[in-house]
């Protein structure tokens, strides 16, 4: 389930945040707009662009591959956000959608309609306004992480068959590999939400299908992907 | 222009005039360098000036209250003096004891309340850049009036007055204890607020007061002429005549002295009216002066909080991201300060149970009104304003006040990033570019971004935290591998070295720890605080 293609809808400051993000990472990126102007805005700034209502026509995305595909829900006005999300949700229904909220209303409402994940505008930077002032070096890291500044990285790592991991305790896991990378949590494979942080479940066996969330420097990642798949 | 000239021409007799100061006046303007340059003599007279008159002096609250404990046995004494023999050491106690106290503090307070040593050296500045003679009367002068307007005033004659049981052996004056409860004043912040509202009706009481006195002269005259060589009537004489007409337009009427003749009945028609007309004006004085002043006594009430407040966060502008963060703050136990110039914004910020004022957090005299200390109390001054020209403009404020405040500000548009670092903020949150970057985090590695967020927002019982190397930590472990991390279900993710700046990722058993490193570690919250116990106990 790899992202290869994303989609964006509407071009308002905080999509074009997030087009100027994820540019460079994807084979394609597309915005769809709900203007003429706000298409050739997009255009002018280099990036693929095309116009789209709110009607239900939704077959002009079905050449997506869904499986491949990250759609993200960003326009400007809140119900029309909503609305926007349950047509997607109820036309392209393998669709993976992100939506933005403004509100933790709006979050909610995004929730209801559909969206696998909902990023509450308010909520992040609430969060983060206290998070730099009451965790600087916690959120320096983050930060770093996340912009990918350092060569330190998180990544998930899903144990396919045959992996020499498959059976092992997380505990013991971790301890072999303590030296090069950290191995922060677990999904477990038959309960797919549910996360294990390896401080606490240390006695986890790790089975096929396990996402494992590994901290750590670019070459040891590789090495261990190397290894373990 | 003659004098100019006369001047010029005899440069001598203005120097010699000028120069020769008398013995006393030299002596004077000694004394008062000597006592303005003497470090301690300062800090003395400081500490006492907090401790009798500045209200935010944290001390001050314990002297006030031993003096409210003096003045309440001192009245106590003197009730039971009525019926009992006072013992021998509660009577010293009161006429001596308590007496001599307030006559110390009178006498500090005397001292405390003007800077006459500074106003003697003004006075001999002024004399020397104007180079004419010190004006040792004239300095004197000042400073005697400014001790007297502190003698005249009312708290300070009630303070006297309360002194004057230590004559005790004059019956009449013991009386005079009774002036000790009105020093309450003085002690209690409620009763100054009581004294601070009804002084703002001023003018309406006067009238009141007035129209009353005029009403009780004219009622009593008439009522005299009218019943005074009646027989029948016990209205007899002039004293009884006032005390008929006090006791009547103040409408408590006890009916002990009551007019008889048809005459004096109507007088008091007249007068009972006029006493209605009186009552209801007086109420309406003091109802009114209330209202009208209740949102200010609440904003000193406020003002006297935050000032007692330790450690607080200042967020400056109460929108929907600040109400978010405040109320996440509050949450978590922190103290929040809001400061917005819109009102309707207060009000909601106060119904969020949060202190708010409504100030311009744009403006210096804001804080001055505030009166806070920023390197004390406050933790981070939050600008959340609603444009990125009233954050800029609010550092600038801020950092005008004070170099080293930890100022963090939402930016709105890009463009303004240097202009916000310019004006000195040391954290910049610009959420168009946090979200564009989670977006970006949870289209390539869904999972991992939901560990991250997940620890963020310390869901799942699991958080990262920073634990401060600080000396006993230090005193216990020499490297990572003394801490046994992994024992305790943690996972440590990195250290950050204070002596190098520098961050280490997953470090190896044999990095030295060191005072000042910080920890960053993720477990169960429980977990984290046992750990932090155990690094803190002592080892060695």
């Amino acid at each position: 389930m790899k992202t290869l293609d994303v989609v964006v809808f509407g071009y308002a400051e905080f999509a074009k945040e997030i087009v100027d993000q994820v540019n460079e990472a994807y084979r394609s990126v597309k915005v769809y707009a709900l203007d003429e102007e706000t298409v050739s805005e997009a255009v002018k700034e280099g990036f693929e662009a095309e116009l789209f209502d709110l009607d239900d026509n939704w077959e002009a995305f079905e050449h997506y591959n869904m499986q491949e595909t990250l759609f993200i829900c960003a326009l400007e006005d809140d119900a029309e956000n909503v609305y926007l999300t349950i047509g997607l949700r109820d036309g392209l229904q393998d669709a993976r959608l992100i939506a933005l909220a403004s509100t933790q209303e709006h979050a909610s409402k995004l929730h209801l309609a559909g969206a696998n994940k909902v990023i509450s505008k308010l909520q992040a930077t609430a969060d983060i306004i206290i998070e730099v002032l009451e965790k600087p070096i916690v959120t320096h890291i983050m930060q770093e992480i996340l912009q990918e500044e350092t060569a330190l990285k998180t990544v998930q790592i899903t144990l396919e068959e045959g992996s020499p991991l498959i059976g092992e305790s997380l505990h013991s896991v971790s301890i072999k590999e303590e030296r090069e990378l950290i191995i922060l949590a677990v999904v477990d494979a038959t309960m797919q939400t549910s996360f294990v942080f390896t401080s606490k479940g240390y006695r986890h066996r790790l089975e096929v299908g396990d996402i494992l969330v590994v901290i750590g420097y670019d070459e040891a990642i590789e090495s261990f992907r190397g290894r373990v798949q | 222009m003659d004098e100019e000239k006369k001047a010029s021409q005899n440069p001598s007799s203005t120097s010699s005039q000028y120069r020769s100061p008398g013995l006393f006046s030299r002596l004077l303007v000694d004394g008062a360098y000597a006592l303005k340059t003497s470090p301690r003599y300062k800090a003395t007279k400081h500490f006492f000036y907090n401790l009798l008159e500045n209200s935010s002096y944290p001390y001050k609250r314990y002297f006030d209250l031993m003096m409210m404990v003096l003045i309440f046995s001192s009245v106590i004494i003197l009730i039971r003096d009525v019926r009992h023999e006072t013992h021998d050491f509660l009577a010293l106690f009161n006429d001596y004891i308590i007496s001599f106290i307030f006559l110390v503090e009178y006498l500090f307070r005397f001292w405390v309340i003007s800077d006459s040593s500074g106003m003697m050296i003004k006075q001999y500045e002024k004399d020397e850049l104007l180079q004419r003679r010190f004006r040792v009367g004239h300095a004197l002068f000042k400073v005697f009036l400014a001790k007297w307007n502190h003698v005249r005033s009312p708290a300070a004659i009630i303070d006297l007055l309360a002194i004057m049981p230590f004559f005790h052996e004059l019956r009449l004056l013991r009386l005079f204890i009774l002036f000790r409860v009105f020093k309450i004043f003085r002690y209690t912040q409620n009763m100054q607020y009581f004294g601070y509202v009804l002084s703002h009706k001023k003018f309406e009481l006067l009238t009141l007061l007035t129209f009353a006195s005029v009403i009780v002269f004219v009622a009593s005259v008439l009522i005299y002429v009218m019943e005074a060589n009646n027989p029948d009537s016990p209205i007899n004489t002039l004293f009884d005549a006032l005390y008929w007409s006090i006791v009547t337009i103040s409408t408590v009427g006890y009916g002990d002295v009551t007019p008889t003749t048809q005459e004096g009945r109507m007088v008091a028609i007249l007068v009972i009216i006029a006493g209605i007309a009186v009552i209801s004006f007086a109420t309406s004085i003091v109802v009114t002066a209330f209202t009208e002043k209740l949102d200010d006594i609440r904003e000193n009430k406020m003002l006297s909080d935050i000032k007692g407040l330790k450690h607080f966060y200042l967020i400056c502008g109460y929108g929907i991201v600040a109400k978010q963060t405040a109320s996440k703050l509050r949450r978590s136990g922190r103290t929040v300060v809001v400061l917005d110039t819109d009102y309707d914004r207060i009000k909601e910020a106060k119904e969020n149970q949060l202190y708010a004022l409504q100030l311009d957090p744009a403006s210096l005299s804001s804080y001055q009104s505030m009166g806070i200390d920023f390197a004390k109390q406050v933790i981070a001054v939050i600008l959340l304003r609603d444009s990125d020209i009233l954050n800029v403009y609010t550092t600038l404020t801020l950092r005008s006040i004070d170099h080293r405040i930890n100022v963090l500000s939402l930016l709105h548009e890009k463009k303004n990033r240097r202009k916000l670092r310019l004006a000195g903020v040391n954290h910049i949150v610009y959420s168009q570019e946090l979200i564009g970057l989670l977006s970006k985090e949870y289209s390539g590695r869904p999972v991992a971004f939901e560990t991250m967020s997940m620890l963020r927002a310390e869901e799942a019982g699991a958080a990262m935290e920073e634990i401060v190397v600080d000396e006993r930590i230090a005193s216990n472990f020499k490297n990572v591998g003394d801490l046994h991390i992994r024992r305790h279900r943690l996972l440590l993710i990195g250290l950050s070295k204070l002596s190098v700046e520098e961050f280490i990722f997953n470090p190896s058993p044999e990095t030295v720890i060191e005072k000042g490193d910080i920890m960053i570690i993720i477990g169960e919250h429980s977990m984290i605080n046992e750990f932090r116990l155990f690094s803190h106990k002592r080892l060695r």
